[in-house]
């Protein structure tokens, strides 16, 4: 037993599960079989378990029980339940369709029902359903208040409500005015944008993922794998110094890890070619502002001529084609700077400490 | 909506099936109200209405067996007789009532007519200022008919309004009357009832209470669920205590304490004896905490400014209830306290609380809250614990170390002696043997030990313990000045006289010399262990030091607190010998030679220190081009600078360094995650715990460190062998050092009194005058001396109060503050009470601190410094004086002449200071006081009291009958001469202020004071006097 809950404390460290999330969102968008109600169970009973055989644990039952993170519990569940719930629709209409059946939206587009009493009555019970379940937690839970706020003492771990976890990790990455501005930013205007930029009608009032897969794909990899693992990740598994701690692995205050971080300029003229780092910040960062503008201004051009993306371009135009392709850039900048992180200790791509300027 | 007339399941036009609809319908509702009265239940069913309900049925049991009691006292043959006598009398009652009924009906026709003669008065006074008004209005407007006409009109209406008047007048007059009567016959009952009433209402008033408690209907109503907010009597009992705060980070609120909602009787007196459990007990000691009358009542200082815990809270755990203090080195406590833990969380449900700053100090921890508002005068002398951490504090020097900014540990000596001249003193190799384990030495040395401790056990760091210490006394040695005590020019004395002395002239007061003896055997009274233990002394210093020390201990030490007790050559040399001959040795102290030190450690070391400043290459150079010896002394600099040796000792070249340990000052507010709990996990992570064990095993929290601790990285604080004890009151004083809790409007004394108290403290702390003297209900150590002495001498119970130096309770009241500077200045020039063996040293106090005695003790009195010369007496108030001096036969204790002691005979513990000096010594205002009522400023005084206290403070003179005994007759001859009749006399003589103050005038003349009177010159009174006084004295 020890054995499995350490190499899932090992496993759990993030450059290892990126990695592995990454690989299961791949299977997954991939799977027939996890999209049914048979897949669905399974899914949930696994999760259920593991989870239930964990709370065995002192360490994890000590994270997980706090009132706080209950909510955060009860969201895993429902993301789950939500992703599985739109691809089974998604994959059953997909089936409808190849069997030349009408959508099922369609079949239900015709059902109708009164309002009263079908709809106002089952909501009503649902209404009191909710209210019985939230009495019961407040009784239940008591609220978990702490000691009076001291702004000269920061508790340890700082952290930021549990739907800004996502930001705070990405914190660990990136300077606060890219974490915490450009790229929250960013997001919100890229989720506007969508609408002008996919044009497709497909998939407008039912569900689908044949027709979109991309677009899906491109969507879930953000939801899931970027925000709401980021944000379980900054719940369960960081601890005091924001240091990583696995789910079964005890929050230790004094916990020390080795890390020296180097910046790009570092490894080019210390590293790479036996030189002194330039005394001009411009030349000094030079291959980190040749390569940042490479990925954004040049890559896209690049990679408008391949298959995958020429397909997009021709049918997009130039305009919505960069748009897109830059706001995608700006997504992937994360994951790419992660593996950079862990594979290569990788401080700043550019780093101009006279201006406060760090990517 | 009308009712579906098909069943619902079988309309084709519904989606769902209502059957199962309305069945999920129902259940959820019932749910809902299933978990809505789960909800009022646990808003309601609060554990502090528990224990209130059960303490209402305990308090009715209690008063229950009281009134039983009550009764059972009631004689119950007296009872019946006053029965029957009440029976007797029903008739005249009877009447009484009858009488009574008439006369109330009178009083009631009265007030009916004084009611209605009122209203017409009114009505008249209505109209005559009407009338008035429209006079005036006329007048006015100038028309002469309608003036005549208003004219009239006020007139008729005046008239009116005085007949009105009058009426009313005669009925009140009339109800008066009537109420006086009737009050007349209603205090007119019969003896028998009142008796009657009287002894019943002991009962009455008992089962009053008891109806009070009961738990009948309206009990449950009020306090029922939605009732509860009329007036319940299960109630949260709360009060707010303004500028008593709650420090929550750059703001401060008032607290609000409840803890009596639980603590039900903790302000009422009789919940003590031991079948009342808390939370039902009450407080101890209600007349100075908690109790309404005392100088802190609950309604204004709550509970939570000394216990700590959350002010609000109603509930045990977020209360902040702590567990009892663990000690990690003793076993007992780890039970104690996973019992307390067990019950606890059995009866309590309780949880430690992690967020709460300041959670319930457990035991006499609650004692810190004194500094919180003390911390200014100094003392707490009513503490149990705290005052004693602070005078152990002082004592251990902990402020050496750590500097803690509070009245009580600034401007004070450091706590060891100086090693300026170490050389003179003693020797390297007994050094070394000290420093290695102070108290194999001496047992109850405050010195404690900084070597050989949990965290310094691998050989290695033994060795460079080793190290470290040589180098220490190579320092010392090549620094001290070097004087030279010769033994040769001592005279020879003699061990048992020099005993003899030891035992008595007042050394004891300080010293021990008990090679046994433990420091916790004196807790709390730790005055005798002020100074060193003078066990071995013989090994440690030569005859000839000890001699020229006893001489006069300033000219080794100009700043020690040694004082001078003026001993002859002989008497010094007696000591000396008793102190330094043979049985007072330990040989394995002498001729120690220093080890021999491993070498590499000793440069690795001081190779250390180097790379503290230089480069690797440049240390290597610099400590190759140090000669052998040279290394040592370096080694030996840089090791006092880390261990703060000169924290406690001056030592030369460390005049100016600061203090190497952490700041104290708001420790007990130190939050709790700078407190480094190391590896260890059996001690509870509170902060009292951290500190208590840290005083305990100061190096504990480097358990499983040793091994990757570089040997300087290590913990360094000393241990000092406490015993539990010492460290739970030092950790009761440690505790009271947290950030301000309160406005200084709250605080005790922030004036030049308290500053004046603080001052004179500090210098009796230091001085130890409590080792001798009693002052302020403290001290008297060397009683234990004496007693030791007595008894092995072969008494079996010894008293020994009479050999006692002098209790200062009302020193500021009782003496002229000249006087007492003077003597200060040198105690030797006057022997008050030269039948006591001690002596009073001379500390060769600067102007400067004799001032802060003399204000000390007049502050304590609130005394002014400067008295002026009293009026002259009159002639009769000294004869009077002179007649009751030798009546009371005050000379028999208070010899006329110092050396006349002997010849007065009594016991030694009868006598009392010669009265010679009163007129220079004592305050001219406190002396009568002080005859009328000794005890009440000096509590178990031998002054014998002569005028009893009737009431409070009312006291009755016993010279009139006196007089009226043939044996005094001389003496009323004497007084009667200044009296016109012997009823004039008894009557001055009966005020006990006319006596005293005669006592004192005689007394003034006696002692040479005061100014004669002019006249009568007759046959001068105060002459006659003195001779009677003499004849008293010399008659028995």
């Amino acid at each position: 037993m020890d054995f499995v809950k350490h190499a899932i404390n090992v496993l759990a460290y993030p450059y290892w599960s990126f990695t592995l999330v990454l690989i299961v969102f791949a299977l997954m968008l991939r799977s027939k079989g996890l999209w049914s109600k048979r897949g669905g169970l399974i899914l949930l009973a696994a999760g259920i378990l593991f989870f239930l055989v964990s709370l065995l644990d002192p360490n994890f039952w000590l994270i997980v029980a706090k009132p706080d993170n209950v909510p955060i519990v009860m969201m895993v569940f429902l993301v789950g339940f939500f992703v599985w719930f739109s691809m089974y629709k998604a994959t059953q209409n997909d089936a409808r369709v190849s069997r030349g059946e009408p959508l099922f939206e369609k079949t239900e587009v015709e059902d109708r029902i009164f309002t009263w009493p079908d709809l106002v009555f089952s909501e009503f019970i649902c209404m009191v359903v909710l209210t019985v379940v939230m009495v019961v937690w407040s009784i239940a839970l008591k609220a978990p208040l702490e000691e009076p706020a001291n702004p000269a003492l920061a508790p340890n771990p700082s952290k930021a409500p549990w739907y800004f976890l996502g930001l705070q990790e990405m914190l660990v990455y990136f300077d606060p005015w890219l974490a915490g501005v450009l790229l929250p930013g960013l997001i919100i205007i890229g989720l506007m944008a969508i609408p002008y930029i996919d044009t497709n009608p497909k998939g407008n009032g039912y569900f689908t993922f044949r027709e979109r897969r991309v677009e899906i794909a491109l969507f879930l990899f953000g939801w899931l794998v970027l925000w709401s693992q980021m944000i379980v990740i900054g719940t369960f598994l960081r601890g005091p110094n924001w240091n990583f701690f696995g789910p079964y692995e005890f929050w230790d205050q004094n916990k020390v890890e080795a890390l020296v971080n180097v910046d790009l300029s570092e490894y080019f003229w210390i590293k790479l070619l036996h030189l002194g780092l330039p005394g001009n910040w411009f030349l000094r960062e030079l291959p980190g502002i040749l390569l940042i503008a490479a990925y954004f201004f040049v890559l896209p051009v690049l990679l408008r001529k391949t298959k995958w993306f020429r397909k997009y371009y021709e049918k997009m135009g130039p305009a919505r084609y960069y748009v897109g392709v830059t706001l995608f850039l700006f997504m992937m900048l994360l994951p790419i700077k992660m593996y950079c992180r862990w594979l290569f200790n990788l401080k700043y791509f550019i780093h101009v400490q006279e201006y406060f300027f760090n990517i | 909506m009308t009712p579906p007339r098909t069943p619902p399941e079988k309309r084709p036009d519904r989606h769902y099936d209502f059957g199962r609809m309305n069945m999920v319908f129902a259940l959820s509702s019932l749910a809902l109200l299933a978990v809505t009265l789960w909800m009022s239940f646990a808003d309601y069913a609060q554990p502090w209405k528990r224990i209130q309900s059960e303490f209402r049925s305990l308090e009715r049991q209690k008063l229950v067996k009281e009134a039983e009691a009550e009764k059972q006292k009631l004689n119950q043959n007296d009872l019946a007789q006053l029965k029957k006598d009440a029976a007797q009398a029903q008739k005249d009652l009877d009447q009484h009532h009858k009488d009574i009924d008439k006369l109330q009906a009178e009083v009631a026709d009265w007030k009916a007519k004084v009611y209605s003669t009122d209203s017409n008065w009114k009505g008249a006074k209505a109209t005559a200022d009407a009338s008035k008004f429209q006079y005036d209005n006329a007048v006015q407007s100038g028309d002469k008919g309608a003036i005549a006409q208003r004219r009239a009109t006020r007139e008729k209406t005046r008239q009116a309004l005085a007949d009105a008047l009058r009426q009313r007048e005669l009925a009140e007059t009339g109800r008066d009357d009537a109420l006086a009567r009737l009050a007349a016959k209603e205090a007119a009952l019969t003896e028998a009832e009142k008796k009657l009433k009287a002894l019943e209402s002991g009962v009455d008033g008992i089962e009053t209470r008891i109806a009070g408690l009961n738990k009948g209907v309206d009990y449950f109503v009020l306090n029922a669920p939605l009732m509860d907010f009329v007036k319940p009597s299960l109630k949260v009992e709360q009060v707010i205590l303004q500028g008593l705060y709650q420090n929550i980070n750059f703001t401060n609120i008032d607290r609000v304490d409840r803890c009596m909602t639980c603590h039900v009787a903790s302000n009422r007196p009789g919940f003590d004896d031991t079948s009342w459990k808390e939370p039902f007990r009450s407080h101890p000691r209600l007349d100075l905490f908690v109790g309404d009358s005392s100088p802190h009542p609950y309604t204004r200082f709550g509970c939570t400014i000394c216990h700590g815990g959350l002010d609000r809270a109603t509930d045990f755990s977020r209360a902040g209830h702590s567990l009892p203090l663990l000690a990690s080195n003793d076993p007992q406590s780890k039970k104690q306290l996973e019992e307390t833990r067990k019950e606890w969380e059995r009866k309590w449900d309780w949880k430690p609380q992690q967020f709460l700053d300041y959670p319930i100090l457990p035991g006499k921890l609650a004692e810190s809250g004194c500094v919180n508002c003390h911390a200014g005068g100094v003392w707490t002398a009513k503490s149990d614990t705290q005052e004693v951490g602070r005078e152990l504090i002082s004592h251990m020097g902990c402020y050496g170390c750590h500097t803690i900014n509070l009245p009580s540990y600034t401007g004070l000596r450091k706590a060891g002696p100086s090693l300026m001249r170490i050389a003179g003193k003693t020797n390297p190799g007994w050094a070394y043997k000290w420093i290695e384990a102070p108290r194999n030495f001496h047992p109850t040395t405050w010195m404690p030990h900084f070597f050989n401790q949990e965290n310094t056990t691998t050989a290695e760091n033994r060795k460079r313990q080793q190290v470290e210490i040589v180098a220490l006394v190579s320092y010392l040695w090549a620094k001290s000045e070097k004087p030279v005590y010769d033994d040769a020019g001592v005279p020879a004395g003699d061990a048992a006289r020099g005993k003899a002395m030891f035992e008595t002239v007042g050394c004891g007061g300080c010293h021990l010399l008990d090679g046994k003896a433990k420091r916790d055997d004196y807790f709390p009274v730790i005055n005798r262990l002020h100074g060193p233990n003078l066990v071995n002394t013989g090994s440690k210093v030569s005859r000839g030091w000890v001699y020229a020390w006893l001489k006069n201990p300033k000219q080794y030490y100009p700043d020690t607190n040694m004082p001078n007790l003026r001993l002859t050559d002989q008497e010094a040399a007696d000591l000396t010998a008793y102190l330094t001959d043979t049985p007072n040795h330990n040989p394995q102290y002498e001729n120690v030679p220093l080890p021999a030190v491993d070498r590499k450690l000793r440069d690795d070391l001081a190779l250390s220190y180097l790379q503290n400043l230089y480069t690797t290459d440049r240390s290597r150079a610099k400590l190759a081009a140090m000669p052998e010896a040279e290394r040592n002394v370096y080694l030996g600099e840089q090791t006092i600078a880390k261990y703060g040796c000169y924290g406690c000792h001056d030592i030369k070249g460390f005049e100016n360094l600061k203090p190497i340990g952490t700041e104290l000052t708001a420790e007990g507010s130190k939050p709790l995650h700078q407190l480094d709990f190391g590896h260890v996990h059996e001690v509870p992570h509170t902060r009292q715990d951290w500190v208590y064990n840290k005083l305990l095993r100061p190096r504990m929290w480097d358990e499983g460190k040793e091994p990757v601790k570089d040997y300087n990285e290590l913990l360094r604080m000393p241990n000092f062998g406490m015993s539990q004890r010492e460290a739970q009151a030092v950790l009761s004083d440690v505790m009271g050092f947290t950030k301000e809790s309160a406005i200084a409007t709250r605080k005790a004394g922030t004036d030049s009194r308290t500053a004046a108290l603080a001052e004179g403290r500090k210098l009796i702390t230091r001085f130890n005058c409590q080792g001798c003297h009693l002052i302020e209900g403290e001290g008297h150590a060397i009683k234990t001396l004496f007693e030791q002495v007595l008894k092995a001498q072969g008494q079996a119970n010894p008293d020994v109060s009479g050999l006692l130096p002098p209790n200062l309770a009302a020193e500021g009241a009782r003496v002229q503050s000249a006087w007492l500077f003077n003597y200060l200045h040198d105690p030797g020039q006057v022997r008050m009470r030269p039948w006591l063996t001690a002596r009073m040293p001379t500390f060769g106090f600067t102007d400067e601190r004799k001032n802060t005695v003399v204000s000390y003790f007049a502050a304590r009195e609130a005394q002014r410094p400067f008295l002026s010369e009293p009026d002259a007496p009159d002639a009769r108030s000294l004869a009077v004086g002179g007649a009751v001096f030798s009546m009371l036969q005050c000379a028999r204790c208070h010899p006329a002449g110092g050396e006349a002691a002997a010849a007065v005979g009594g016991s030694k513990g009868d006598l009392a200071p010669s009265l010679l000096l009163a007129h220079e010594r004592l305050r001219y205002d406190w002396v009568p006081s002080w005859i009328q009522n000794p005890q009440h400023w000096i509590p178990g005084t031998r002054m014998p009291n002569f005028f009893p206290e009737t009431k409070p403070g009312e006291y009755m003179s016993p010279v009139p009958p006196m007089l009226a005994n043939p044996a005094f007759a001389a003496q009323k001859q004497q007084i009667l001469r200044y009296f016109s009749s012997e009823a004039e006399m008894n009557a001055y003589l009966s005020d006990v202020q006319n006596v005293t103050t005669a006592l004192r005038d005689h007394i003034w003349a006696i002692s040479g004071g005061g100014r004669r009177p002019a006249e009568p010159a007759t046959e001068g009174a105060p002459a006659a006097a003195t001779a009677g006084a003499a004849k008293a004295a010399g008659g028995r």
